[in-house]
């Protein structure tokens, strides 16, 4: 990938929370993200896929530098930002923003839909007030909280949860960034109500070409808004791949095992049983060594269970962390 | 098969500072025997009302409660509530609540709460209970030295296997599946959705699966009711529900749901459900339904009966527009 397609890249990064155990106990550390590479181009969505504690949701704040990395690199836009300390970050954080899951938690319940999208044009200092208004009445458009005087002056608890993510996408978008996070941004909302978020998110990502960072527990919604799945377990990508690839062929074990939980609606599935792993992912205080898949892997042989495997190609543009796939050749 | 449970013209609504909420309204369906009746609908659809109505734990600003619930053939809401705790909630009918796996009380041992509906309802002695507990616990998979663990022990997956044992140990004939598995990551997910489908099998129960995930559905489902805005607008066969729902609400929802196995083009209902206080007139469906006609905007459909136990409320259908 050439260098001034890239926004982002991520070089073996890592954030590890610290955890004081007991009163005497020494510290330990959770490996939330353990050594995560990838690169992200210009206009281009990615979605992160794992289940709870899989580390995805302290992967996407390190990445907009919420967390200071334990290790590894943070490349955006030819900067290192890995260390950058916070009060040299106003252009990186004016250039990322962050669509939360909760919107009712990540809004400030005191203040007017106009005030929450003016905050950070006024921290950035974007504007005269005159110029900062139509800027706001514009984002709202954009979103479709039409008619945008109605929505503007209204407060968070008075719009309903599907509203106010949008508010959260105009937040995330009204200083222009060149990459977006969006963590969870429909679960919380019904399934009809989700399709049209993620169409509208799709959309302005494409027509402003931002590079989108989509991280869900939900799979089946990754194919209609993302170019690239990358599987997160236990800390690690385990596999990452174009969507449509990673869909119609899983190589990691995990990401079989994942796809096979998932039912689509069929009325046969209701005469069979699902083949699904034993066991429940690791500890991130103390993973197993070797692949961290190993405990619940079928294929699992003494080499997994004691040496962690690399990221192998397996087939072009598809990475897996697996030693079943040693054979393809070391990256 | 006969009917093991039997609603007919079921209402459950509530006071509240803006007026009354009609939750549930006029609800009938029949659930078979070893059948499985899944209740789909968006939140607030009142779904969850609707279980509570069934198995009588109610708040306490309802206003209205009427209806018929029969069990076995007889009407159980003539019963007063310490008759109706006696012999039919958790004897005849149990629940598994949503969320129930992070309502186990933290200082007590997972033994004894699965224990508790046997003593509670049933006058087991404390030792005759625990020790069915244990054998309730392997019979969901988990090994009866837990029995002797406090929640805080067992991973998410466990606790709600836990709460699916308490639920079964009184040999209810009815179970009452309130999104069992929502907090859940997909594996664990399937894995409880496999143990739903073996002991419904070995036990012989019946289910009333009730959730928003449609794909989910597909897991046990043999029928399928749709609710929506308070109403069930549909119940179909689940062979024909999952290709071709009848209602333009179900039809909608569905084209909603994204799939993994097949390229669809995904759509959604523009619009919101309406106000429970004061729904529209007519169908309640109207406002976002792209069929709607005149008779729509003023009368409320009736039920078109397809076969027995299978019927759709839409005028398109009375009018023989479909």
């Amino acid at each position: 990938m050439s260098e001034d397609k890239m926004v982002l890249a991520v070089q073996n990064l890592k954030m590890w929370h610290t955890l004081r155990r007991g009163l005497f106990g020494g510290v330990a550390y959770v490996k939330a993200v353990d050594g995560v590479t990838f690169d992200l181009a210009t206009g281009e969505a990615v979605s992160v896929v794992g289940e709870s504690g899989s580390g995805k949701t302290t992967l996407g704040k390190t990445i907009l530098r919420l967390h200071e990395p334990t290790d590894g690199k943070l490349i955006f836009k030819g900067r290192d930002v890995t260390h950058t300390p916070e009060k040299e970050l106003m252009w990186f954080k004016r250039e990322t923003g962050l669509v939360q899951q909760d919107p009712y938690g990540a809004m400030p319940s005191f203040m007017t839909i106009y005030r929450i999208l003016e905050e950070p044009l006024i921290i950035h200092r974007v504007g005269t007030k005159e110029e900062r208004a139509d800027l706001i009445f514009r984002a709202l458009e954009e979103v479709r909280l039409t008619p945008v005087e109605d929505f503007a002056f209204k407060y968070p608890h008075m719009l309903s949860g599907g509203q106010l993510q949008r508010v959260a996408i105009a937040r995330a978008l009204i200083l222009k960034p060149s990459l977006v996070v969006a963590d969870e941004p429909v679960s919380m909302l019904d399934a009809s109500v989700r399709v049209e978020i993620l169409t509208l998110m799709r959309e302005l990502q494409e027509k402003r070409k931002i590079s989108f960072i989509y991280i869900t527990h939900d799979l089946s919604t990754t194919r209609y808004f993302s170019e690239w799945i990358f599987i997160m377990y236990a800390g690690h990508i385990v596999e990452r791949a174009p969507t449509k690839t990673l869909l119609q062929n899983p190589l990691h074990p995990y990401t079989r095992a994942l796809l096979s939980a998932i039912p689509d609606p069929d009325p046969e599935n209701r005469k069979r049983f699902r083949e699904v792993p034993p066991g429940e992912p690791p500890s991130l205080v103390n993973p197993p060594p070797g692949c961290r898949f190993a405990p619940r892997c079928p294929f699992a042989t003494s080499k997994c269970r004691s040496e962690e495997p690399s990221e192998y190609e397996a087939e072009p543009s598809h990475y897996v962390k697996c030693w079943l796939y040693a054979y393809a050749g070391a990256r | 098969m006969s009917a093991v449970l039997s609603v007919k013209n079921l209402r459950l609504y509530f006071t509240t500072r803006k007026g009354v909420v009609r939750a549930v309204d006029d609800v009938s369906f029949d659930l078979k025997k070893g059948e499985t009746l899944a209740i789909v609908g968006e939140s607030g659809c009142g779904k969850s009302s609707l279980a509570r109505a069934v198995i009588r734990l109610l708040p306490r600003n309802v206003h209205t409660y009427s209806g018929e619930v029969l069990i076995d053939g007889n009407n159980v809401m003539k019963l007063s509530d310490e008759m109706f705790r006696r012999l039919v909630r958790w004897r005849k009918i149990s629940m598994v609540f949503q969320g129930a796996q992070n309502s186990l009380n933290p200082v007590l041992k997972v033994g004894f709460q699965v224990a508790e509906p046997l003593i509670i309802h049933n006058n087991f002695s404390r030792e005759d209970a625990l020790a069915e507990a244990k054998k309730y616990l392997r019979l969901v998979g988990i090994h009866e030295s837990f029995a002797d663990r406090y929640p805080f022990e067992l991973s998410g997956g466990m606790k709600q296997r836990a709460v699916i044992a308490m639920a079964l140990i009184t040999r209810p004939d009815i179970v009452i599946l309130d999104e069992p598995t929502s907090a859940l990551d997909v594996i664990t997910q399937a894995n409880i959705i496999n143990l739903l489908k073996k002991i419904k099998s070995e036990l012989g129960l019946s289910y009333i699966f009730i959730t928003h995930d449609i794909a989910l559905t597909s897991e046990l489902a043999d029928r399928v009711a749709v609710m929506y805005a308070g109403e069930i607008v549909e119940v179909s066969d689940a062979d024909e529900f999952y290709y071709k729902p009848k209602h333009p609400y179900a039809e909608k929802l569905m084209a909603s749901v994204p799939t993994l196995r097949t390229d669809k083009k995904l759509d959604f209902i523009p619009g919101a459900p309406p106000s429970l206080i004061n729904p529209p007139q007519g169908c309640r469906f109207n406002p976002r339904c792209p069929y709607a006609f005149e008779k729509c905007l003023k009368e409320p459909p009736p039920p078109y009966e397809f076969e027995a136990g299978s019927f759709v409320r839409c005028w398109l259908y009375h009018e023989g527009r479909r």
